[in-house]
């Protein structure tokens, strides 16, 4: 059996590595949310776990493991206990096919390994179904509590996640477009070639992109699903311990994915910023240094909306997507598939 | 490993299939659905043709199930008596599960011509299958694939115009 995974080594190494990493940062990204937003509203945030608070995500995450198991006596057992699983697993799974850095990336023992687990021919369309399967755990967690704000939440939720993956899809078909693939790899080569990133001719995309990016993972100012005013908590109302833990790891790890899949696609991925003035000096950085920068700033953009924004009214969300968001996205590609033709001619 | 994977797959497929038409809770019976549905996912990577596995996933995973379970847990279900998985219509199931086995089977063992013009297409249209998959709708398929667009958008207006209600006079809701 053992030989059967040998021709897989490479992969399988760079999975536990990734693992490691993603759980790591999704850790230290809640730490860093309550500092930003306790910095934004003058306070100082987590300050008493280790120096300023840098040991709290991880006395958070023994907190988790330890306390007490409930599932409620109504709940249907089998929906709430694979509820987590659903929106856990997909928000792991993505990360396999971002490129965290070139094909070259570095080299161990004489050979030179890749930046990422797999290059897909239609990285981008996977990434966009896998996320899609995370909507699965929600709907199901809300029902399976068998209680009426989850399942309140879930159904908002639900929906909003379902509109906002519309818009979402169609503003990055301008970008593929401009590169002819679907591929991250490639998209992130043709930047290169190009010599801009692509968030400055796909400026319009850029943005429908991250405000539904946002919208996807539930935050502020889209965060309707967990408005704790309305609905107490959410589709995860009544989740607790480790159960709770998978539900939120899936979101942390969502806004990751978002972050990452905006850095690729907008943002030149591993390439190094004005490469004509920094490469002389930078070279040397490793192109996964440039890559995380990128995703810490979108990431750092999120916690900045959290502090800032008021929620929207559901109507206005919905109105958002389809009266604004859709037809302009649309618009985008039109004219992107036209400019393209002209200069293509 | 390829042959292992396939037998895997389409092991769980079936076994997944039977539990969706055996559990009681129409919820539980979605969840074994996006079971089947991923399964099939799989075997679609085996044959390699990726740009159908990531449709499958968006349209029927991420997309039909969704409004599935969403209608499901809309529905209290207590109020409905649940209904043992075989009733009466249960000879006319065997009927019609039989004649699609044979017509299958029938395929699999005559359909030779059928594989061969898949063979040609495949020549004409390159390898590259999402590439392949383009020229063809925006090709000579587009006639037919334009007139889907407009049944499809017929059919989003007709549900608009059913779910409205037929009052003019409406109060507006305070």
């Amino acid at each position: 059996m053992l030989e059967l995974f040998k021709p897989y080594t490479e992969e399988l190494v760079k999975i536990v590595i990734l693992l490691a990493l993603i759980s790591l940062a999704i850790a230290y990204l809640t730490w860093l949310e309550r500092k930003v937003i306790g910095h934004i509203q003058s306070r100082l945030g987590p300050m008493r776990v280790g120096w300023h608070g840098l040991l709290q995500p991880i006395a958070d995450g023994i907190k988790f493991i330890i306390k007490e198991d409930i599932i409620p006596a109504k709940a249907d057992r089998f929906g709430f206990i694979l509820a987590p699983l659903l929106a856990f697993i997909p928000a792991f799974i993505v990360f396999a096919l971002i490129p965290f850095d070139g094909p070259q990336a570095f080299t161990v023992g004489g050979k030179t390994y890749s930046g990422y687990v797999a290059d897909v021919d239609i990285a981008l369309l996977f990434v966009m179904a896998i996320t899609s399967i995370c909507v699965l755990g929600l709907i199901v967690g809300g029902w399976a509590s068998n209680s009426k704000y989850p399942l309140l939440g879930a159904l908002r939720s639900v929906a909003q996640l379902v509109s906002y993956e519309i818009p979402m899809g169609l503003s990055v078909m301008g970008v593929v477009l401009m590169a002819g693939s679907l591929s991250l790899v490639r998209i992130v080569q043709a930047q290169e070639r190009l010599g801009w990133w692509f968030f400055l001719p796909q400026l319009v995309g850029f943005v429908i992109y991250f405000i539904c990016g946002v919208a996807e993972t539930n935050r502020n100012p889209f965060d309707l699903p967990e408005a704790e005013a309305e609905l107490v908590g959410g589709y995860h109302t009544e989740y607790s311990g480790f159960r709770f833990a998978l539900f939120f790891l899936a979101e942390y790890a969502n806004m990751i994915t978002i972050s990452a899949v905006a850095a690729t696609l907008f943002l030149g991925g591993w390439l190094m910023p004005f490469p004509s003035l920094l490469a002389p000096y930078l070279s040397w950085v490793p192109g996964i240094v440039w890559f995380s920068l990128k995703v810490f700033a979108f990431l750092f953009l999120y916690l900045w909306f959290r502090g800032t924004f008021p929620r929207y009214r559901f109507d206005q969300l919905m109105g958002i997507m389809w009266k604004i968001l859709l037809p302009v996205a649309i618009a985008n590609i039109l004219v992107t598939a036209g400019v393209m033709l002209y200069l293509n001619r | 490993m390829e042959t292992l994977i396939f037998w895997s797959l389409s092991g769980l497929i079936v076994l997944f299939a039977l539990l969706v038409i055996s559990a009681k809770n129409p919820v539980h019976s979605a969840i074994f659905l996006v079971g089947t549905l991923l399964f099939m996912a799989g075997l679609y990577i085996l044959l390699d043709a990726e740009f159908i596995v990531g449709v499958q996933v968006i349209v029927y995973v991420g997309g039909i199930t969704v409004l599935y379970l969403f209608v499901i847990s809309l529905i209290v279900l207590k109020r409905i008596p649940l209904e043992s998985t075989l009733n009466r219509q249960w000879p006319a199931a065997v009927i019609a599960g039989l004649a699609v086995m044979v017509e299958v089977a029938f395929f699999l063992l005559k359909g030779d011509l059928f594989f061969q013009v898949f063979e040609k297409k495949k020549m004409i249209y390159g390898t590259g299958e999402t590439a392949a998959i383009g020229r063809a709708l925006y090709g000579p398929y587009v006639f037919p694939f334009e007139i889907a667009t407009v049944l499809l958008l017929l059919a989003i207006i007709g549900a608009v115009l059913m779910s409205r209600k037929p009052e003019r006079d409406q109060t507006p809701e305070s």
